[in-house]
């Protein structure tokens, strides 16, 4: 039975009252920021401004856009106090610098360097398709044909992006800027994930100032947004961030829903229009975050029925095109051709109008909800939920396990009443059921079974694929990745989850600790127990890990300071952070100081690792930062033994925090943009584009399927993962049309190969060098 | 509060007194007696030494391989007693047994004890030393000359950790041994301000003295004699990073791995649980930073681990509420490993501190199941401990946990290790050849140590070069005559295909084994006598002539190598006709007859079950018999163990067999020569069901 959630309107206080007329200047200048910001990216996306100016205006008009939001936050309500109803300015709000701390590292260098090759450029080249094809129901990758390993939500995230910043996605458009100049797409691509990044910290760290104290959740927001594993997540576009930022929002919302008490209620805004009195309050919210999250997918699901061709815009059944348009001819592409829908019978109308009374209610159930925590629960439901739109379930199962574990230790089951288990369940249902319907209307069981049972269930279950080699990959497996994803955190956050479990004690900082102990442990076990391991399916632990290790260095802080000193306590707290010196010391062995072999890569590629499967090759750009890391690791492991130190304590804590942020800066702004030239395509394409001029010298990509050499040529390439025969017929028409110059794009250990098997040629000249690309040659052939 | 009386002040208590000393002098009795016989049938068992105890068995040839292990075995007990000591002096009588309970059920400890590696010597000077120092330092209640001995035993502990490696003993260097727990003790005195100020900084700067020569010698060279003596002995360099104590803590200390991290991180109760948590971090530390350098090794302090995971569980005693946060811990971690033991038995093996060459991996598969069982019975009732209501365990959730757990450790130390160094030990090849040579006959030796032989007395010895000369050698016998002399062939088990390749050559069938079946060494015969049966492993791999009941292929690849047929069976051998859902393993066996040998290049044969969009593949790079043995006449099975992925609904999937060209990653194959192909070098073999 659904309880009750229609409160009278005569036992909720008195929402506060504003005129409309009041709200105009504050809304107004939401409406300018965002404009500005909207303006310097769009401007940087075509390299209309330098590197420099854009790193120092993103970030700039972004910390605009947010004080313009606080204030129309506060002139409307609900920002006018904090939680104790103190009045206290944006810069004051700790929650502000957890935002302004992932804007100010995360922008300046977000779309300057190339997408890392394979799986940024793998998921961007599904979203440019999704946009020329006109089709955001069926993912597409070039010569592969339909995308079936990942959820829609990335694609759809990344391809807005590129739509609404002005990215060309045209053959030959990706990399065309203005006055020449080459564009940088990686804006739009890589943004999606940075927001989620800052968004889900933000979440995160509210739920657990509310539980913890604000001053642990700042330094948990610190810990995680200084992370590499999570810092370096936040500029790639990959699936990964979608499901580690909402696990760490549904975690946050989970926290605030289990400590609000069943009876509190959300406050009330009345905003005067003329002679109306308009009440909002959170449940509007909520509906409308409800509303724009699905209502988007049901007018994607009816676009369907709308299409453009030679005969202009026309409306009609649902139809599926196979193919990439433009390309449809180009060798080793597939042809462009009608698919016979798998089941015809449900056309997305009928989807949709299976939906639509399912979200109304919905929207209309939470417009009228005023209970706190049961909003809070719905938030928490709708978090995961998106996480299992960019990811799967594990976004779901996460979380739950966490409230399982919290819950446990309540000793009470009475807070799943407050969890809203049945609207919660429709909430997920009506953000992620939708797209999988139309999924298998169109394409039939084929999809489900590559998508859920061997992508999703049979990665977990089975050893599908990975590039580990001979590493052993047993429960140490994670413990070294995480290692170096949580450096230089990686000795307190270690300490802190560990003693997590050892300090159940019943209070409302040990409830939370109890949350989110859980969230990290099932978060470790999933991974570790996957039949299929990748470096980066262990970051999903960090938000957890880092909010612990947050709240942990908080009570020792606090612990120094306090009059009662106990022996035991404070001995324990010197040993444990010279343990977790000893421990950044030893990370810091394996990143700084193992060396090359000459192929196998260095120790400092182990944080480029993190978000590629590419183990085995050099970063030699990367390399080149272990003296940074080891220098690092030294201020960073003094500084652990200072905190050992109660009457140094405070000034160390702080000392480590600024250490933190001043090499996730080096890593965000130095590190990757080096790491991206080693392992990404960008820079051979500029070459390309600047050789070849106005000429229509085609492109051929040569033994190589990465996608990132559909991406930068918007998919004008002629594809020959294997060559021989095909590429001689190929090459010998060519000449007999005329056109002999020919560029290809290679792996750099492949160009002998091309050599020898292009034969005689006129001439044959490597165009760019490893400053370009460590990894990816550009070949001029004279037939 | 009600005064008690002292027990021996109290009136018509006196007979009681000297009644319960004569209990406790009988319990002693009966206690050393226990130990006494689980010694005497510990270190007599397995009877031939295992290759990884050659070291120091070859230094006393002839003498009983029992005889060896005594000193080992009497050295962990040393240790256990003195930690016990320590820890009743410095926590309490609790503590101290389940510290040695927790030591005494620990693979890492007791596998060491009982076997003649020498690992045990600086594991066991390490505890002395700790439980040496920790007695001067931080026991309060102990005398002046208490403290005098207690400094003489820790320094004869560390002298002697030195000296016994000039009898072949590892030595694993005065910082992991010394320097170790006298930085915990002294740490610990100092921030714990114990009354023994001035002598716990006298014991931190010793250790960290040492710790500082260590430093030096690295910097310097650690080649030489000071790194000898401070680092310890150098192993062949492995590439190791930070984490690599995980795996040492994680299956050499099972069952107690999921204690061991919450253990650690355990807020102390007193100084001499601060120096146990100090200790056991440090050694955890040290094992990291040395690893590079000494390779795969147990951990040297294993002693300090079990204090703390015994000063945790004591702490849990008073504990009132539920702790669920542990139990959770628990389960996780002992699950995470029990899920390790089983995809990759050869893990436990870290127990040996041996190296994966010494040690045959698959031997451990059959100690798996147990190890196994014993990791779930700890997790599910130390989980039951912990969360159900105190009052319901009387004698406290600690107590609970360390019976539980000791229970599970009994049960790896009573069977799934004896089972796996009777398997890695040569007793059962050499019993079999002690019961089936005649004299004179000889036995051939091939990657088995010579050393071994040592064991078995009166053999005449004949050792082979190498498994193809062993197997010349083998089937050069006179063969089929019963009167004349055999010969008998001692081999590791990894060398049976190529002298089997040898053997088959000139017999055209497989060699005899007459015993080691399953282990780590086989005895292999020139012919069979009456009775006796062969127990090759090769036989269900390499035959003569075509299995019955074969799905007909027919076809030839490269004019050397037809596939006959196929057959569908379970894991038990039996032929089925369908694939049954549910993720359950079938096999897939190809029979092959080889007309010719393949060429000369690396072969990997492969199995594709097509599916669309994406199939199922699996491919063999390494068979058991290799591509490289196969010889005109034979008919090989090709055997594939198959679990299809839940996305091959019931249904009929094509299947395909080829043979690929390492690595095996791209299409190049040999090529179809006669009969079906699908254009691609792929056999077509008919349909696999899926029900």
């Amino acid at each position: 039975m659904i309880p009750p959630f229609v409160i009278p309107d005569e036992l909720l206080a008195p929402p506060r009252e504003v005129r409309a007329r009041a709200l105009a200047r504050p809304f107004a200048a939401v409406l300018g920021a965002s404009l500005l910001v909207l303006v310097v990216l769009r401007l940087a996306v075509c390299a209309a401004l330098p590197t420099w100016a854009v790193a120092v205006l993103a970030p700039v008009t972004a910390l605009g856009l947010v004080a313009a939001v606080f204030a129309a936050g506060v002139a409307l309500g609900p920002l006018a106090t904090d939680e104790r109803g103190n009045v206290r300015p944006l810069a004051r709000r700790h929650g502000f610098w957890v935002v302004a701390l992932g804007v100010v590292t995360g922008l300046p260098m977000l779309g300057a360097s190339s997408l890392v090759d394979p799986w940024e450029t793998h998921y961007a080249e599904v979203a440019r398709e999704m946009i020329e094809r006109h089709d955001f129901v069926s993912p597409w990758w070039a010569n592969e044909g339909w995308f079936m390993s990942k959820p829609v939500l990335v694609f759809w995230l990344e391809s807005l992006s590129m739509v609404v910043l002005g990215v060309r996605t045209g053959p030959d458009q990706l990399l065309a800027g203005t006055a020449g100049a080459a564009a940088h797409p990686e804006w739009a691509v890589r943004l999606p994930a940075l927001v989620l990044a800052t968004l889900g910290a933000y979440v995160l760290y509210n739920g657990v100032s509310r539980t913890c104290g604000r001053r642990a959740g700042l330094a948990g927001a610190v810990v995680l947004l200084t992370m590499p594993g999570y810092a370096l997540l936040s500029h790639q576009a990959i699936t990964d961030m979608p499901l580690i930022a909402s696990v760490a929002a549904s975690l946050g919302f989970l926290l605030r829903a289990l400590e609000t008490r069943d009876e509190a209620q959300v406050s009330r805004w009345s905003v005067r229009i003329g002679s109306h009195l308009v009440t909002l309050h959170a449940g509007h919210a909520m509906a409308l975050v409800l509303l724009a999250c699905t209502l988007p997918q049901l007018a994607v699901l009816l676009s369907g029925h709308v299409h453009l061709d030679a005969a202009g815009l026309q409306v009609g059944a649902d139809r599926l095109l196979a193919g990439s348009p433009h390309a449809c001819t180009l060798p080793g592409q597939p042809a462009c051709a009608k698919v016979a829908l798998a089941h015809p019978r449900l056309p997305p109308l009928l989807q949709v109008a299976c939906w639509m009374p399912l979200v109304l209610w919905l929207a209309g159930r939470l417009a009228s909800e005023t209970r706190a925590a049961r909003l809070f629960a719905i938030a928490a439901w709708t978090a995961a939920a998106i996480g299992a739109m960019a990811k799967g379930p594990a976004a779901l199962v996460i979380p739950a396990a966490a409230a399982l574990v919290a819950l446990g230790a309540r000793r009470s089951l009475r807070p799943l009443l407050r969890l809203e288990l049945l609207a919660g369940l429709a909430t997920v249902l009506v953000l992620v059921a939708p797209w999988y319907l139309a999924v298998y209307a169109r394409h039939g069981r084929m999809f489900i079974d590559e998508l859920v049972l061997k992508h999703m269930l049979g990665r977990t279950l089975d050893h599908l694929h990975d590039t580990n080699g001979s590493d052993d990959v047993g429960i140490a497996y994670f413990v070294r990745q995480l290692g170096y994803a949580t450096f230089p955190w990686s000795g307190i956050a270690l300490v802190a989850a560990l003693a997590a479990p050892s300090s159940d004690d019943g209070s409302r900082r040990g409830r939370a600790r109890a949350l989110l102990f859980g969230g990290t442990l099932l978060a470790f076990a999933l991974v570790s127990s996957m039949g299929t391991k990748f470096h980066h399916y262990g970051l999903v632990v960090l938000p957890g890990a880092a909010m612990l290790a947050g709240s942990w260095l908080d009570e020792r802080v606090s612990e120094a300071g306090s009059p009662t000193r106990g022996r035991a306590r404070g001995a324990a707290t010197a040993a444990a952070f010279v343990g977790a010196a000893m421990v950044v010391l030893l990370v810091a062995r394996d990143l700084a100081l193992a060396p090359s072999d000459g192929h196998v890569p260095s120790g400092a590629a182990r944080f480029i690792h993190l978000m590629t499967y590419r183990y085995d090759r050099r970063w030699p750009g990367a390399e080149t930062f272990a003296a940074v890391i080891g220098a690092a690791a030294l201020v960073v492991a003094s500084t652990c033994a200072a905190l050992a130190s109660r009457r140094w304590r405070p000034r160390a804590a702080l000392a480590l925090g600024a250490s933190a942020l001043l090499f996730s800066a080096l890593l965000l702004d130095g590190y990757l943009p080096a790491a991206s030239s080693d392992g990404g395509q960008r820079g051979v394409y500029e070459a390309y584009y600047r050789a070849r001029g106005a000429s229509t010298a085609p492109l051929v990509a040569y033994q190589l399927n990465w996608k990132g050499e559909n991406f930068y040529t918007g998919n004008n390439v002629a594809l020959f993962v294997t060559t021989g025969a095909p590429l001689r017929a190929y090459l010998d028409a060519r000449k007999r049309a005329g056109e002999s110059t020919v560029y290809f794009v290679t792996e750099r250990g492949r160009v002998a190969g091309l050599r020898g098997e292009l034969g005689a040629v006129r001439s044959f000249a490597e165009m760019t060098d490893r400053a370009a690309s460590y990894e990816f040659s550009l070949v001029r052939a004279e037939l | 509060m009600v005064p008690v009386d002292s027990p021996t002040n109290a009136p018509g208590l006196l007979h009681r007194g000297r009644a319960g000393r004569l209990e406790s002098a009988a319990a002693l009795a009966a206690a050393v007696l226990g130990v006494a016989l689980v010694v005497a049938w510990e270190v007599a068992r397995p009877r031939l030494p295992a290759p990884f105890e050659l070291g120091i068995a070859a230094r006393a040839p002839g003498v009983p391989a029992w005889a060896l292990r005594l000193p080992m075995a009497a050295t962990a007990l040393l240790g256990l007693g003195v930690f016990y000591t320590f820890l009743r002096r410095a926590a309490d009588r609790g503590a101290a047994g389940y510290a040695v309970a927790v030591l005494a059920t620990a693979p890492a400890w007791f596998v060491q004890g009982r076997t003649m590696t020498g690992a045990i010597v600086p594991m066991a000077c390490s505890a002395l030393v700790l439980a040496g120092l920790g007695i001067a330092v931080l026991d309060e209640s102990a005398t002046t000359r208490t403290k005098q001995l207690a400094f003489a035993a820790a320094a004869v502990a560390a002298a002697a950790s030195v000296l016994a490696s000039r009898w072949g003993m590892p030595n694993r260097g005065l910082v992991a041994v010394v320097a170790v727990p006298a930085i915990a003790v002294g740490a610990a005195g100092l921030l714990w301000k114990t009354p023994a100020r001035g002598t716990a900084k006298a014991v931190l700067a010793v250790g960290l003295a040492l710790g500082g020569v260590a430093a030096a010698a690295t910097i310097t060279g650690t080649g030489s004699w000071l790194g000898e003596v401070v680092l310890g002995s150098a192993s062949i360099a492995t590439k190791t990073t930070f984490e690599a104590p995980v795996a040492a803590i994680a299956y050499g200390l099972v069952p107690w791995t999921p204690i061991v991290p919450l253990a650690l991180a355990r807020r102390p109760s007193s100084a001499a649980h601060l120096a146990l948590l100090i200790a056991a971090v440090l050694a955890v530390a040290v094992h990291a930073v040395l690893a590079p350098r000494t390779g795969s090794t147990t951990l040297v302090g294993v002693a300090a681990i079990a204090g703390a995971v015994a000063l945790m569980l004591r702490s849990l005693e008073s504990s009132t509420r539920p702790a669920l946060g542990i139990a959770c811990t628990v389960l996780v971690i002992g699950w995470l490993v029990a899920h390790d033991v089983k995809l990759a038995p050869e893990r436990i093996l870290i127990a040996f501190g041996a190296t994966d060459a010494a040690i045959p991996a698959a031997n451990a598969t059959a100690s798996s199941l147990a190890i196994r069982s014993s990791i779930w019975l700890f997790m599910v009732l130390s989980c039951v401990a912990l969360v159900v209501p105190r009052a319901w365990l009387p004698a406290g959730r600690g107590l609970a946990i360390v019976a539980a757990g000791a229970f599970a450790g009994l049960v790896l130390r009573a069977h799934a290790y004896p089972e796996l160094l009777s398997r890695l030990s040569p007793g059962a090849a050499f019993d079999a050849w002690a019961h089936s040579h005649r004299p004179g006959e000889p036995l051939g030796l091939v990657g088995v140590d010579l050393r071994s032989v040592a064991f078995a007395p009166g053999t005449a010895i004949a050792p082979q070069r190498d498994a193809p000369t062993a197997g010349r050698w083998l089937a050069s016998a006179a063969h089929g005559v019963p009167e004349e002399p055999r010969r008998f062939l001692a081999l590791a088990a990894g060398e049976l295909p190529r002298v089997n390749a040898e053997y088959r050559g000139a017999h055209g069938k497989n060699v005899p084994v007459l015993g080691g079946s399953g282990s780590a060494t086989l005895l292999a015969t020139s012919s069979l006598l009456g009775s006796e049966r062969s127990d090759n492993p090769l036989d269900a791999i390499v035959l003569g002539a075509a299995p019955r009941a074969l799905r007909p292929i027919g076809a030839v690849l490269d004019d050397r190598l037809e596939a006959l047929g196929w057959q569908l069976t379970d894991d038990d051998g039996h032929a089925i006709d369908a694939v049954p859902r549910g993720g359950k393993t079938v096999h897939v066996r190809v029979a092959l007859a080889v007309k010719a040998a393949l060429a000369s290049g690396a072969y990997c044969t492969f199995l594709h079950v097509d599916h669309t969009p994406s199939r199922f593949s699996a491919e063999h790079r390494e068979l058991p018999y290799p591509i490289a043995l196969w010889r005109p006449g034979d008919v090989v099975i090709d055997d594939f163990t198959v679990k299809l992925p839940a996305h091959f609904r019931a249904g009929s999937y094509r299947m395909f067999w080829g043979v690929g060209l390492l690595p095996c990653e791209d299409d190049r194959r040999l090529g179809v020569t006669a009969g079906p192909t699908d254009g691609h070098d792929r056999i077509p073999g008919g349909t696999l069901e899926v029900r």
